[in-house]
């Protein structure tokens, strides 16, 4: 390509200096372009099977070595002397190495994220109390793009020290509500009344079975947990039309939701303290 | 099926309302556009209703434009995902037997006009997981009473009677209760006010190996007048052929 460049300028009688500064300029420019180009195209073709995380990375690292390999070829076509600036660029390379320990360990961090799988761009994760979906997978760090469209930075470091939630990972997913109903409720009852209403709403899945779990007697109460399952892109509409339905069940059939009971008993006399006194909270 | 599938045929101002279950369809026609509406009734039981109604005003009507000279068609369909057929009880098939049966699957309804423009299920199905929750496959659920239930089809443009037979070469008892039947690969064709689909067979030859099973181009329900009036949602591929070699467990359990 240089000397294509050269070859176009072979008449010119400009000075040589500003030649050489030209053909440099232009080999930068061309090869830039080349570069994305090459990218596009192998990123359409030979990488259309793999993953959309797996194609970004390579694209990257395609455009990263092509630019390194282009700046060297437009540096020689300027006439800088390579071998003295290599010889430099170890020394500076010392120097940007010792200064930039928190870039490379995000970069190393970056490679142990990508090698894990743990995400790919477009799944929904949890790191610490951020929410969000996966915008993109950087060298140095991934973007989050929050539910409220804030886009959060999170150095890869970060995240290979932090605890990440990948809720979108697998097809279906299960929703656990817990409900206090009180004692006087029978429970058979209302297992039956639960899963009748799993069965009425459309997004949960009639398998695997919805889950209907007595967890314990908290406060006079009976509390069970009541789990459906939905495919992953119904979490929304699960969700809401699920907490519609228990309300809607739990009011034709005449069943409150249980309130704390507190029994507060009166010392003193033994009558008094045979004796006691119910309080009811809103909770 | 006449009357209720094939091309809507609409002079200007005219709606049409066709109830295929539970499945109520409004079709009007304007000047400038066409006009549809959906909605879904309450209760089991109703068969296929023709009838004309003048527009509702307070319906949800949904526009096309465009449509110029294409003829607008409702056309039978299939489910957009597999069948998962559960029966209350386990059928077990000898070795070197067949079970063959005709499972009804509540048809779909599809507004088209060069493209789909809508469609929708006449009788809303369970939806379920088959398989692992890591790694499963999205479904309708379908209870049938017995495995020998429902072997000859009944009239009706309500369903799509699927025939299926499963084989068993191998040397052991076959025992299973529910069975995935992947309906985005079937063709439905019409004849008489009956739906039906090109038949489905299963061989099993034993737990460790493959079992094989073909869509045929042809259907043991045709009487010779069966028509085509539905290509499959999804066409014979890699995917398919892949799809087609699995364990028997693969479609059961």
């Amino acid at each position: 390509m240089a000397q294509a460049v050269r070859g176009l300028f072979a008449g010119a009688s400009a000075n040589g200096f500003s030649m050489e500064l030209l053909e440099a300029l232009l080999v930068t420019l061309l090869g830039a372009v080349l570069i994305r180009l090459l990218a596009g195209v192998i990123s359409r073709t030979l990488l259309r099977g793999l993953r959309d995380q797996s194609r970004v990375s390579i694209r990257k690292t395609i455009t990263y070595v092509g630019i390194a390999l282009l700046l060297v070829i437009a540096l020689d076509q300027a006439g800088v002397e390579l071998t003295a600036l290599l010889g430099a660029a170890g020394v500076i390379g010392i120097a940007v190495g010792i200064a930039s320990q928190a870039s490379l360990s995000n970069i190393i961090s970056g490679l142990f994220l990508v090698s894990e799988k743990a995400f790919e761009v477009g799944d929904v994760i949890r790191v610490g109390d951020r929410t969000g979906v996966v915008h993109s997978i950087d060298p140095l760090s991934i973007k989050l793009l929050t539910f409220d469209n804030l886009m959060i930075r999170i150095p890869n470091q970060q995240l290979i020290e932090t605890e990440l939630v990948n809720v979108t990972k697998f097809p279906v997913r299960r929703l656990d509500i817990d409900l206090t109903v009180p004692m006087s409720v029978p429970a058979q009852q209302l297992i039956d009344l639960l899963r009748s209403c799993a069965t009425s709403v459309e997004f949960v899945l009639d398998e695997p079975e919805p889950l209907t779990l007595l967890q314990e007697i908290r406060e006079g109460n009976l509390v069970i947990r009541f789990g459906v399952w939905f495919e992953k892109q119904n979490y929304l509409k699960a969700r809401n039309a699920i907490f519609v339905e228990v309300q809607r069940r739990f009011r034709e059939e005449g069943i409150r939701f249980g309130e704390p009971i507190i029994r507060i008993a009166e010392t003193g006399s033994p009558e008094a303290a045979s004796a006691s006194r119910v309080v009811r909270t809103d909770g | 099926m006449k009357g209720v599938w094939g091309p809507v045929e609409l002079s200007v101002g005219e709606t049409t309302h066709r109830q295929i279950r539970r499945l109520r369809l409004w079709i009007r026609r304007e000047a400038e556009r066409w006009l549809y509406a959906s909605d879904l009734v309450d209760g089991a039981g109703v068969e296929t209703v023709v009838s004309r109604a003048r527009k509702a005003s307070e319906l949800p009507w949904q526009s096309i434009l465009g449509v110029g000279r294409t003829e607008v068609r409702l056309e039978p369909a299939l489910p957009d995902k597999p069948v998962l057929l559960k029966a209350q009880k386990p059928v077990q098939v000898l070795p070197d037997g067949v079970l063959s049966l005709v499972v009804a699957v509540p048809v779909w309804a599809r507004l088209e006009a060069g493209v789909t423009i809508f469609e929708a299920e006449s009788e809303p199905m369970l939806r379920t997981w088959f398989g692992d929750a890591q790694a499963g496959e999205s479904a309708y659920a379908m209870e049938i009473e017995d495995w020998m239930v429902g072997s000859t089809p009944g009239k009706g443009a309500a369903h799509v009677h699927v025939p299926l037979k499963i084989r068993n070469e191998s040397q052991s008892l076959l025992s299973f209760q529910r069975l995935l039947v992947r309906v985005v690969h079937l063709s439905i064709y019409g004849e008489d006010s009956i739906l039906f689909t090109n038949d489905v067979s299963v061989t099993f030859r034993s737990v460790t190996q493959y079992s094989q099973i073909s869509f045929s181009n042809k259907s043991s329900l045709d009487g010779g007048g069966g028509r085509l009036l539905q290509e499959p949602r999804e066409k014979v591929s890699d995917n398919l052929i892949r799809r087609s070699f699995l364990f028997f467990r693969g479609l059961t359990e």
